[in-house]
């Protein structure tokens, strides 16, 4: 037997987080004030952050450190979920806070944050390990690598990383070209590309309840499962993201990007290792499996939809075109519906339907993978037949994190009346403890240099590729919009979609 | 007349509170009423009457991240006979709307009636899920009938530190090491891990990797007459981490039972880590610093201990290392 790691222990050790510093540029940003410093800030509660560490934001706005704290301490208060705050930690976490005010296009601040980052070196002992965290427009991205890369800030005694928010391009050319600039000062081990998506706890656990037990991996596939259905919906409308929500739509939004990496995570095949590049490896190879639209299937296999203004529960609800910020003729997608195809012998068959949309029923995430019917119906007369109440898994993403399955069950008395049952796993009742954010998560993640949840090159590529000739199509294409009142599932050319192949939405 | 307790009943009675829970006028059931957890069986041995009132505020903090079924065996005191009750442990977890509910069963467990309360037990236990048996204090190894309790569960946690006739501990872990089942766990090993991740992340600091192997000695500094068991496992986790080193032992004055210091010299290579107050501890030598540890407490220490559900093959390297040291100190 191989001698165990005394060492690392990991079973009872905590993950060990080198020391280093963390600049944030557009720390006077709602990503920051909303996820990054509760999210640091609950890391310093846990104890999980390095003693040696530090944070310097950066913005336009002028500020001291103190200023900068100040409004730091505001922004944790105000946004920290599901923990207290707690003052004498936050006095010395603060202790640990830096600002550097300037314009990301002006060289002279890359300067500064140098200098900055020499002298934090030393106080702080951070080893000179530093990674960049761009919360700026994404339009800024490629701009403030290379000014990293100008002033030298690429190289230093220890490791140097970027982490980058989705949207990585607005299409596979943009997306290639934004590579292009990032890898002309970083090499692909040193980007992450967060999608925090794949940072949930429910998203991690798919590969855990896939590949941790014996009884569901052999009936993964084609064989057994006859569609897959994602759905990510938001009960809410653009809430002030008007402006950039125009420009970017639900398929850019959502599709391209968190669900089509969950889609991924869903029917990737099983890792040799689970190390970064194994499991990068089999989700890059399942994006590259889906099955590129011709431009004459796209109107069978794609539905756009926006949200027209109705009246809920007493109250008037604004279309997406009387949304502040967006225009009145916008074209945009809030409803975007997919049927993608996996060309490979698991799945070849097997459609996966994607939506996601604002201003639906409820909010809610989760997929639903249908079962065969039983080969045989030995109960026509039992009231449930199986191919309308099929065998149903749902795993719930939010906001009820678990598993659910549905089987048929006789009901309770004479005769063999059968009728659909849950059994149900809620992550609250087995775990009774606080689930990390996936900002944690992922933080802690790139400070480690573990990549695993994060999405590479060759990934964002396959999913742009996927969904490039639906935005080329609906880009040429003049819509009906609004299609569906707010309020509603959709449009009604998205239950055809699925009616064509003689299934159904489930309502989740 | 022999009083009797019966599973049935015991959960019968469970049920009953379930119900009167989901009760809004009468329990504690919300607007959102209340979620029963659980995912583990845990039974807590009690050491004596006044240990199982005490221990109840320990065992509610674990059902925070561990919820299970608790069954707490309480020694009976003069006059007590074998009876049971059951109540329920709440809590409301920050930001939530919703109470999770754990439910705990009572057994007071009569000298030289352990035997029944084993069946008992065996009909009480979560189906399904792993069990655990947290055993407070020696005297319990020493019952006729505790045995019996064995086979019915995966993971048995005691503490070493309670054993107050030196070597009994480790005789008694041995014996029960012998079973393939249940694991066996020791809460000084436990309440090593925030020593051990300090002593780790040090090195990997300082030494890292191939400049461990020019560490040529180990020394573990204690309180007291003798080396406690954790010094014994310290020494011994070191040995099997550094095998280039040799082991050896120092008595410093103070509080019997405690690592007071360990050090590791080599050519040109010396870090010393000693406990200056309570949970202080003085880094020296290769890397100079003052870490505060976390109060390494019964409840942080199981609630560890609960997170290792299946085997410890880091703490089974040291275990039959610690006993060979037991042995032949000098080694």
């Amino acid at each position: 037997m191989a001698e165990p790691d005394l060492l690392s222990d990991p079973l009872r050790f905590e993950r060990r987080v080198p020391p280093c510093a963390v600049v944030i540029f557009g720390a006077n940003g709602d990503l920051t004030k909303r996820k990054l410093l509760p999210a640091l800030y609950r890391l310093a509660y846990e104890r999980r952050l390095p003693p040696a560490f530090a944070m310097l934001g950066n913005s336009r706005t002028n500020m001291d450190d103190d200023q900068f704290r100040a409004k730091m301490r505001e922004s944790v208060q105000e946004f920290l979920e599901n923990s207290p705050f707690d003052e004498d930690l936050w006095t010395s976490f603060a202790q640990k806070l830096f600002y550097v005010a300037g314009d990301i296009n002006d060289p002279a601040m890359y300067k500064a944050v140098s200098d900055r980052l020499a002298e934090i070196e030393v106080s702080q002992k951070t080893e000179g390990n530093v990674l960049f965290y761009l919360s700026t427009q994404p339009s800024f991205y490629a701009g403030v690598v290379e000014g990293i890369g100008q002033a030298g800030l690429h190289n230093g005694a220890g490791w140097r990383r970027v982490v980058i928010e989705k949207p990585f391009g607005h299409d596979l050319t943009s997306s290639r070209e934004l590579d292009r600039r990032i890898h002309a000062v970083l090499p692909e081990n040193d980007v992450y590309r967060i999608d925090h998506y794949l940072g949930k706890e429910t998203v991690q656990n798919i590969l855990a309840f896939r590949f941790g037990n014996g009884i569901f991996e052999p009936l993964w596939n084609r064989r057994y499962i006859n569609n897959v259905q994602i759905t990510a919906a938001e009960s809410i409308g653009v809430e002030g993201r008007g402006a950039y929500y125009q420009e970017a739509g639900a398929l850019r939004d959502m599709i391209q990007n968190h669900l089509s990496q969950v889609m991924a995570t869903i029917a990737m095949e099983p890792p040799a290792f689970f190390e970064p590049n194994a499991v990068r490896d089999e989700r890059a190879k399942l994006l590259r499996s889906i099955r590129i639209l011709k431009p004459s299937e796209v109107g069978q296999n794609a539905v756009a939809g926006q949200y027209g203004p109705a009246r809920i529960g007493g109250a008037e609800v604004p279309g997406f075109r009387e949304e502040p910020g967006v225009a009145p003729d916008a074209r945009t997608d809030t409803y975007a519906a997919m049927t993608f195809h996996i060309d490979n012998w698991r799945w070849a068959g097997v459609p996966f339907y994607i939506r996601s949309g604002k201003r639906m029923p409820k909010r809610v995430t989760d997929i639903a993978i249908r079962f065969n019917a039983a080969p045989l119906s030995l109960f026509p007369g039992g009231g449930a037949d199986p191919a309308v109440a099929p065998n149903l898994l749902i795993v719930r993403i939010q906001p009820e994190e678990g598993i659910s399955l549905r089987f048929l069950s006789k009901h309770p008395g004479s005769g063999m009346k059968l009728r659909p049952v849950s059994m149900d796993f809620n992550y609250g009742s087995s775990f009774g403890s606080r689930t990390p954010t996936a900002y944690e998560t992922l933080l802690v993640d790139a400070m480690s240099g573990d990549a695993t949840l994060y999405t590479r090159q060759d990934m964002v590529e396959a999913s742009w590729k996927a969904v490039q000739p639906v935005l080329d199509d609906w880009g040429e294409r003049k819509f009906n919009f609004p299609n569906y009142d707010a309020g509603t599932w959709g449009p009604k050319e998205s239950d055809e979609m699925l009616g064509r192949n003689g299934h159904t939405w489930r309502v989740p | 007349m022999p009083v009797a307790i019966r599973p049935e009943r015991i959960l019968h009675d469970l049920e009953e509170l379930w119900l009167s829970m989901a009760q809004p006028d009468q329990g504690v059931a919300t607007a959102s009423g209340v979620l029963r957890a659980c995912s583990m069986t845990l039974i807590v041995a009690a050491r004596d009457v006044r240990d199982a009132e005490a221990i109840g505020e320990t065992v509610g903090q674990l059902m925070h991240e561990h919820p299970s079924r608790a069954i707490v065996l309480k020694p009976a005191g003069a006059g007590e006979q074998l009876s049971s009750r059951v109540y329920a442990q709440c809590w409301m977890p920050f930001g939530s709307r919703q109470q999770i509910c754990c439910e705990q069963i009572e057994i007071t467990t009569p000298a030289g009636q352990l035997e029944e309360v084993a069946r008992v037990i065996l009909g009480l236990l979560a189906p399904d899920l792993p069990s655990v048996l947290w055993a407070r204090g020696p005297k319990w190894f020493e019952r006729a009938g505790f045995e019996q309790i064995y086979p019915l569960i995966d993971k048995i946690v005691l503490d070493s530190c309670e054993f107050d006739d030196s070597g009994a501990e480790l005789t008694t872990m041995r014996r029960l090491r012998e079973r393939t089942r249940p694991t066996v766990a020791d809460l000084a090993w436990a309440r090593l891990t925030m020593w051990r991740e300090m002593i780790a992340n040090t090195l990997e600091v300082v030494a890292p990797g191939p400049a461990r192997a020019s560490i040529g000695e180990i020394e573990v500094g204690y309180y007291g007459a003798a080396p406690s068991t954790s010094c014994y496992y310290m020494a011994a986790w070191l040995a099997r981490a550094l095998p280039h080193a040799m082991v050896g032992f120092r008595r410093v004055p103070g509080e019997e039972g405690r690592i007071a210091a360990v050090s590791l010299r080599g050519d040109d290579f010396q870090l010393a880590f000693e406990r200056v107050e309570g949970d202080t501890v003085r880094i020296s030598g290769a890397r100079d610093s003052v870490v505060v540890l976390p109060h390494a407490s019964d409840y942080r220490s199981m609630r560890e201990e609960l997170t290792v559900t299946a085997g410890d093959p880091v703490f089974d390297a040291v275990w039959a290392k610690a006993e060979q040291l037991r042995a032949a100190p000098g080694e």
